[in-house]
């Protein structure tokens, strides 16, 4: 008998051994373990992913470039630009003209941390967070670059980041889902796909399982109208017998399994609804976090629910706020979704904090790329609008092992290009790692260590090739880690 | 670290490591595993896990220069010395420990230690190598001299010889019900059921199989599969997500399904129908098949970066599909444990690239370039009616004598149909008046544009991002003669294409309309509704000058036709080149905006100077007067002048002839709005010339394209090569179908058998190469490839052979002892088994109450959703509509496919996105699918609607034991056992009672879903019931095959 290789898993195996009596939320189990990936030491059990949908303008709200309000409509030097392309919507632009950030700066916390005035209370919590300020991704525009972000891949089909670490970890509780997606309700602009949270090639049971807010937080939790908990339990009973019998015949494992993921379904129905509640938050929660977070599907309101399930072990929790591409009238927009946003998050942080949660937690903000040195469109004293622009943005994290109050990664004067540790102007290829520079696989490989996993080693077989999240990329950004 | 050269290392001091594992390796020699190991089997498997990634075909990753996928070579090298493992360098390095340790440690790979001795034994034995099996000819296998079917006697051999044994027979209900599933994706009817036990004749199952064959439900199940590979889905799949109306392919497979289209016909009326000597509309549609790729309109986007993503994604669904290959790898470099090249990647590509596409679309109702119009036979008619009022008009026109010259006729040179004039001089902040005598309509600048000096008084100075728009004066479509003159003045900033002027409507991603754009100083007037496969276009071949104030003038007839357009630069008419000449369907009717459009390169630094526009096209001498002004000496008289100034002047005067034109372009709009009715489909249309493909590096679509990149049309070396001598996409189609090529017949049959049997002979339909599984019965499926093929590629005779077999007629309920001789039941010792797919499950519960619309084919029909999810994260996409009447139960092969939001409660049971091609589906136990079935409008209705068909039918006077029985029955095939039914009437019972003190309830529950009430029946009665329902409808008897 040949031994069997852990590492070297096919599907056939992993299906053979892993999905058999195993539910998809009580997974004590994970399939990465059962296919014998091993875990290091991890210092966040749970991710909490506040993804910023359509692109923040790092310049107006986390890299400071006075030069840019110096130059304000004078037209971005060529040479600042180099070769690298632009979008199709200002590619065509006769002029690029200069855009300086119709927002101050200041310094923030112990650490002096420069924020923009736009967000007061993430510059409060500035102290516990790691900001970087030299991300850099391939994708040019929202759908790719998102998939990308939330895949490794542009190309769909791949499981998301939280599918993986499903398949990598498995999950800590018993009746809520390892993987729970929270979407800012009636936003807007950019779309989300089911990709961005699906399972790809991995089994469905590692899919992201929306809540929504409203009467339904879960799509089919709740009974048919007029049949009651207890005519449920009634009929999973019956419903148990009718298993038992088949078993019986069959032998067949699975008609056991099939049973226990019937009693979780059960289970949820009371779950879910208790942990989506937050009536019985007390008064202070509704202060930390805003009035907002009294109406359901804000983004304040999730992040109430984010600490919440962070509190019932759910070990990845996906937020996605629409409402960052602002293409024009950034300085009022931008403002807008500033409001939303800023005051949540740090009370997120605050919170977890206080509870103790922050040092096995990690948390991100960001979107899927920056935005251009130069206005697209008409430009004003005090108005302007920013195109897409990949090769640098901001994103910051908190908790678990990451540095706080710190600051990483340089971008030129322009916030256009990214600099190395000794400031020149670098153009990074993913295939070599430059310290300074982030690239999304680089972040994923960091977050994936964070939570335990080697990223060489979280693959699945697919068309027999071994997949990652970080394809053949990434590697953990030691420099970001305390 | 690098890994180290192996050419330099062998090491005397490493012969010591090597001679102490000699004795390791000599430990295993029992001749039974000597025998047993072979390399395709036991150690392709080792090498390719561990070493082929840097020693194996991918050249650019290739270390010391050394191929273990190869044999050649290595024995010379010493890596291999046949007989003797312990002086193999392979045996040594892997026994290594340190920095000669292969695979090194920081590759995280391990070679365990019985591989280890396989590796010695199968070294020790002569080191065989074995090309991969896949890729060699599939072996004429004998037909087995065993009575029955042969596909049994390949099956019980290799039980027998593993020493396995066979279940028994399923009972009759079991094989039905199975056997329905299978080939139909529904359960049996009672009368199937009650025909089939009363049928004793030893036909009996061919006779079922064969009525099952015929159904029209077989396509429809059938097609699942397929539209899973081909990834068709009803909508665009990339952010907006628009809907696509492609659903005339879906009904293309089921039709090909049902009626038994050979195989062979399938894969080259997909790959190739519109080359066809014979083609057909019909062959032609299969070619959507390539075009099913996603497309996107998100603004901003490269259309050339996306055109190359839908060409990648061409040759990943064709290989995948048809060859179970999995070429994606090799698209950025060799892949690294087949055979395949780069160069070989684009070289297939190039079969696929060579279509009149844009990488993006436009609008949901603009279906892009190339595609197939679909037209009935009235809408034939009416556009062959149509298009013969023009062709009459246009002899009409042509033969018209006009005006006569006798009788003193005076002539005036002016240019009527003058519809604006604009100067450009009185500005008045944004207005700038319009002088045509009758028109008013003041063309507008935004104060961006400003003054400067002109050809005659000011003109206006563009900066390339604003445009100067023309009030209402334009009248720019298809149908519409127009003449658009002006001043300009290009200042060349680049050798870029820029905006001069256009009527046209749309964003970045696309426009429809008219344009005249100048590239290098040629210029180009063009007409479409999708650039460039729907379009006129012509350019000129002469540059105007930079820098110097021209005088242009485009005239466009409403002809159509590219030679409808005349460009003139300073009045004298240039030659030109058709870019494109055939355009269908409307473009819009558009007003005229000068030097920018949305997004676009504008005419910046240019300028422009008294713009006139005509609603005719002028003639030359009418034009040579715009520019050069009227002579002077102009006569007076009509018959004084020139034959050409005659006409000139006829064509703007004869009022005969203008009530001619305006017929005729009535005539011309009439065919635009008849195209506009017919149905248009992606296809595939070859474009004249060949389109070069290069080798992109990185896969990246601005890689640089340098000749050494350009390949030509070609097939993987590995494989027999094409015979013709400037192959086309037909050649690669009949390639794929020849008696040589190893692949496809086996790739189709393994999916044909998986369709019965759950998992293939080979277990990764979508891999049979390197990495890919063996198959369990390698014998068996090179017989019934052949088999295959020697018959026509006749599927259903396939399916008919394979149902009828013993191996699909054995019982899956075995005892447990049993199950784990044969865990996965490889070697089919017992009946096949599995979960019901999305849409079996689905279907199955609106059989079983009745409520399931045979209705065939159509656009895709919407299902119950619980809200509009496709708008709750994506504002752009369009609204979800529910469907209504009998469309909510429609076979869910009929439900739209969104692809970045497609069914919840279908993708809970493990349904593609399709969003890229799948081969095969997981699946999977979750909670959700408990929620679907039990909480699921649909699932709910399904149950309510069976529990009062129970009731009704039954009778009302029935005992409930009588009908909880045929409840069971109905729901599952077979009949409850005295426990069930126990379990059922006391849930019953209790359930009566509950809900007779609930009647508000009850009511709730006796009405969920659409479906009218029963008001026939009690309330509380039907609510109990369909708790019952409930569970029956949910148990693993109901959503299992067994």
């Amino acid at each position: 008998m040949t031994e069997f290789d852990p590492l070297r898993m096919t599907r056939r195996h992993f299906l053979g051994s892993a999905s058999l009596g195993l539910g998809a939320l009580g997974l004590a189990e994970s399939g990465a373990q059962a296919a014998g990936i091993l875990r290091k030491p991890a210092k966040a059990k749970r991710v909490i992913y506040l993804f910023q949908s359509g692109g923040p303008a790092h310049i107006d709200l986390y890299d400071e470039k006075p030069l840019l309000r110096k130059e304000h409509g004078n037209q971005l030097p060529t040479s600042v630009i180099g070769r690298q392309r632009l979008t199709a919507m200002s590619g065509n632009q006769a002029s690029l003209p200069m855009a300086g950030s119709a927002f101050d700066f200041a310094s923030y916390g112990k650490s002096g941390m420069r924020m923009s005035s736009l967000l007061p209370n993430i510059g409060g919590v500035a102290d516990d967070i790691c900001l970087v300020r030299s991300m850099w991704t391939e994708a040019i525009n929202h759908d790719p670059a998102m998939t990308f972000f939330q895949t490794g891949s542009q190309i769909a089909g791949r499981p998301s980041m939280g599918a993986w670490v499903g398949y990598g970890l498995g999950s800590m509780n018993k009746d809520l889902p390892g993987f729970v997606v929270l979407v800012t309700k009636g936003q807007g602009d950019q779309p989300l796909y089911a990709r961005l949270w699906g399972s790809g090639f991995l089994d469905s049971r590692y899919q992201g399982v929306p809540f929504r807010a409203g009467k339904d937080p879960v799509l089919y939790l709740k009974n048919p109208e007029g049949v009651s908990a207890s005519s449920r339990r009634s009929v999973l009973d019956t419903l148990g017998v009718l298993q038992q019998q088949q078993s019986k015949v069959s032998s067949d494992p699975e008609v056991d399994a099939r049973l226990a993921q019937y009693e979780l379904a059960f289970r949820m129905q009371t779950s879910v609804p208790e942990v989506t509640d937050l009536s019985s938050e007390p008064a202070e929660t509704f202060e930390l976090y805003g009035e907002d977070a009294r109406t359901p599907g804000t983004f304040a309101a999730n992040c109430v629910l984010a600490r919440r399930l962070a509190e019932k072990g759910v070990r990845f929790i996906q937020l996605y706020h629409q409402g960052w591409d602002h293409h024009g009238d950034l300085p009022g927009n931008a403002r807008y979704q500033a409001k939303l946003t800023d005051k949540a998050s740090a009370a997120l942080i605050i919170d977890l904090k206080r509870r103790g949660l922050l040092d096995d937690t990690l948390v991100i903000w960001g979107g899927e790329f920056g935005r251009t040195a130069y206005s697209q469109g008409a430009i004003s004293k005090d108005n302007y609008g920013r195109d897409h622009h990949p090769r640098c943005f901001s994103l910051w994290m908190s908790g678990a092992g990451m540095k706080r109050g710190f600051s990483y990664g340089r971008t030129d004067d322009y916030g256009y290009n990214l600099l190395d540790h000794s400031g020149n102007v670098i153009t990074p290829t993913k295939d070599k790692f430059v310290p300074g520079v982030v690239h999304v696989h680089d972040l994923q490989a960091t977050i994936l260590d964070q939570l335990g996993i080697d990223h060489h080693q979280l693959t699945f077989r697919n068309q027999g090739r071994d997949y990652r999240l970080t394809d053949v990329h990434g590697h953990v950004v030691k420099d970001l880690l305390s | 670290m690098p890994h180290l050269k192996l050419a330099t290392v062998v090491l005397p001091c490493l012969l010591a490591v090597g001679l102490s594992l000699a004795s390791t390796a000599a430990n295993v020699k029992s001749d039974a595993t000597v025998k047993g190991i072979g390399f395709n089997k036991d150690i392709r498997p080792i090498l390719a896990d561990n070493c082929i990634t840097c020693h194996g075909p991918d050249s650019a990753a290739r270390q010391a220069g050394l191929r273990l996928d190869r044999r050649d070579g290595l024995v010379a090298k010493r890596i291999l010395v046949p007989g003797n493992p312990a002086a193999s360098s392979l045996m040594q390095r892997i026994n290594a420990h340190g920095l000669l340790q292969m695979p090194p440690a920081s590759s995280q790979r391990v070679i365990t230690r019985e591989q280890k001795q396989m590796l010695a034994t199968w070294i020790r034995s002569g080191a065989n190598y074995e090309p991969h099996w896949a890729y060699q000819p599939v072996q004429l296998i004998k037909t087995p001299k065993v009575p029955g079917n042969p596909v049994d006697a390949f099956i019980n051999a290799e039980i027998t010889r593993r020493k396995l044994v066979p279940a028994g027979s399923a009972t009759k209900r079991e094989w039905l019900r199975r056997v329905s599933l299978d080939l139909i994706g529904l359960p049996p009817t009672q009368e199937d059921v009650n025909a089939f036990i009363a049928d004793t004749s030893k036909g009996a199952k061919e006779t079922v199989v064969n009525r099952l064959l015929a159904s029209p439900a077989f396509g429809e199940h059938t097609s699942v599969a397929w539209l899973d590979l081909a990834r068709y889905g009803d909508s665009y799949g990339y952010q907006s997500d628009q809907l696509s109306p492609t659903w005339p392919y879906r009904d293309w497979v089921i039709r090909a399904l049902n009626t038994n289209m050979p195989y062979d016909q399938f894969i080259v009326n997909q790959m190739a129908g519109d080359l066809r000597p014979d083609a057909t509309v019909e062959t032609k549609l299969g070619t959507t098949f390539q075009r099913l790729h996603r497309m996107t309109n998100e603004g901003g986007s490269v259309a050339e970066e996306w055109r190359m993503e839908g060409v990648a994604d061409r040759v990943r669904t064709t290989t995948t599909a048809f060859l179970g290959l999995t070429f994606e790898c090799a698209r950025c470099h060799d892949h690294k444990f087949d055979p395949v090249k780069q160069r070989d990647y684009y070289a297939l590509a190039s079969f696929v690239n060579n279509v009149d596409e844009y990488g993006l679309y436009n609008q949901s109702d603009i279906v892009p370039t190339p595609s197939l119009l679909m037209p009935t036979n009235a809408q034939e008619a009416a556009i062959a009616g149509a298009k013969e009022r023009v062709a009459t008009l246009e002899k009409t026109l042509s033969e018209h004598k006009g005006l006569s010259t006798a009788g003193n006729r005076t002539y005036s040179p002016g240019r009527p149909g003058l519809t604006a004039r604009y100067r450009l001089d009185d500005r008045n902040g944004t207005s700038l008046p319009n002088s045509a005598p009758g028109y008013t309509e003041a063309a507008s600048a935004p104060l961006g544009l400003a003054s400067t000096n002109g050809v005659k008084g000011s003109a206006i100075q563009l900066n390339g991002d604003n445009a100067l728009s023309l009030g209402g004066t334009g009248r720019i479509a298809r149908h519409v003669p127009h003449t658009v003159g002006m001043w300009l003045f290009d200042e060349r900033v680049d050798d870029e294409q820029m905006v001069v002027f256009h009527g046209s409507a749309g964003t970045d991603v696309g426009f429809h309309g008219g344009d005249v754009t100048i590239k290098a100083g040629r210029v180009t007037a063009r007409m479409y509704r999708h650039w460039p496969g729907n379009a006129i276009a012509v350019e000129t071949k002469q540059r105007i000058r930079a820098k110097e104030w021209t005088h242009l003038t485009v005239t466009y007839d409403g002809s159509s036709k590219a030679a409808g357009y005349r460009i003139y630069i300073n009045g004298v008419q240039q030659e030109t080149n058709v870019v494109r000449d055939h355009i269908w369907k409307g473009t819009g009717t558009h007003a005229i905006n000068v030097g920018e459009r949305f997004r676009e390169r504008g005419f910046r630094g240019g300028k422009v100077d008294e713009i006139e526009v005509y609603n005719r096209a002028l003639t030359a001498t009418e034009v040579s007067w715009m520019s050069r002004g009227i002579p002077a000496e102009a006569p007076r008289m009509l018959d004084e002048v020139t034959p050409a100034d005659q006409a000139a002047y006829a064509s703007a005067h004869d009022e005969k002839l203008l009530a001619i034109r305006k017929e005729l372009q009535d005539a011309r709009f009439a065919v635009a709005a008849a195209e506009d009715a017919v149905r248009e489909v992606l296809a595939m249309e070859e474009m004249p010339g060949l389109r070069p493909t290069y080798v992109l590096a990185r896969g990246a679509y601005d890689a640089p394209k340098t000749p050494d990149m350009l390949v030509s049309r070609q097939v993987p070396s590995f494989l027999p090569q094409l015979r013709a001598l400037k192959p086309n996409r037909l050649d690669l189609a009949k390639w794929m179908v020849s008696n040589e090529n190893p692949l496809t017949a086996r790739v189709a049959v393994n999916r044909f058998w998986m369709q019965l049997f759950g998992r293939g002979i080979v277990e990764t339909q979508e891999d049979f190469g390197v990495q890919g599984s063996r198959p369990t019965h390698p014998e068996l499926l090179d017989w019934l490839a052949a088999d295959f093929r020697t018959h026509d590629w006749d599927v259903k005779r396939l399916l008919k052979m394979l149902a009828l077999s013993d191996a699909y007629g054995r019982t899956s309920n075995v005892p447990k002892q049993q199950r784990q001789l044969d865990p996965d039941n490889k070697y089919l010792t017992r009946g096949p088994s599995g979960r019901l797919s999305a849409e079996q499950i689905r279907d199955t519960a609106l059989s079983i109450a009745g409520l399931l619309d045979r209705k065939m084919g159509g656009p895709p029909v919407s299902p119950y959703q619980p809200g509009d999810l496709w708008r709750e994260t994506n504002s752009m996409s369009p609204a979800y509509r529910e469907s209504v009447g009998t469309d909510l139960y429609r076979r869910s092969v009929y439900s739209v496919w969104k692809r970045t939001s497609p069914m919840v409660n279908m993708l809970a049971f493990d349904a593609a996105t399709r969003e890229v091609c799948t081969a095969r589906r997981p699946s999977t136990s979750t909670p959700l699918q408990a929620f679907v079935l039990m909480n699921d409008v649909q699932f709910a209705e399904a149950a309510r609607v069976f529990a009062e068909n129970v009731l009704e039918v039954a009778g009302p006077d029935s005992d409930n034991q009588l009908r909880i029985k045929r409840m069971f029955l109905s729901a599952t095939g077979r009949e409850a056992n005295a426990i069930e039914v126990k379990a059922l009437s006391s849930l019953l019972d209790a359930q009566l009672r509950y809900f007779a003190d609930r009647q508000e309830d009850a009511k709730l529950v006796a009405a969920v879903g659409k479906h009218p009430v029963n008001a026939k029946l009690q309330r509380h009665t039907v609510a109990a019931w369909t708790m019952v329902a409930q569970a029956v409808l949910n148990s693993d008897a109901c959503v299992w095959k067994r």
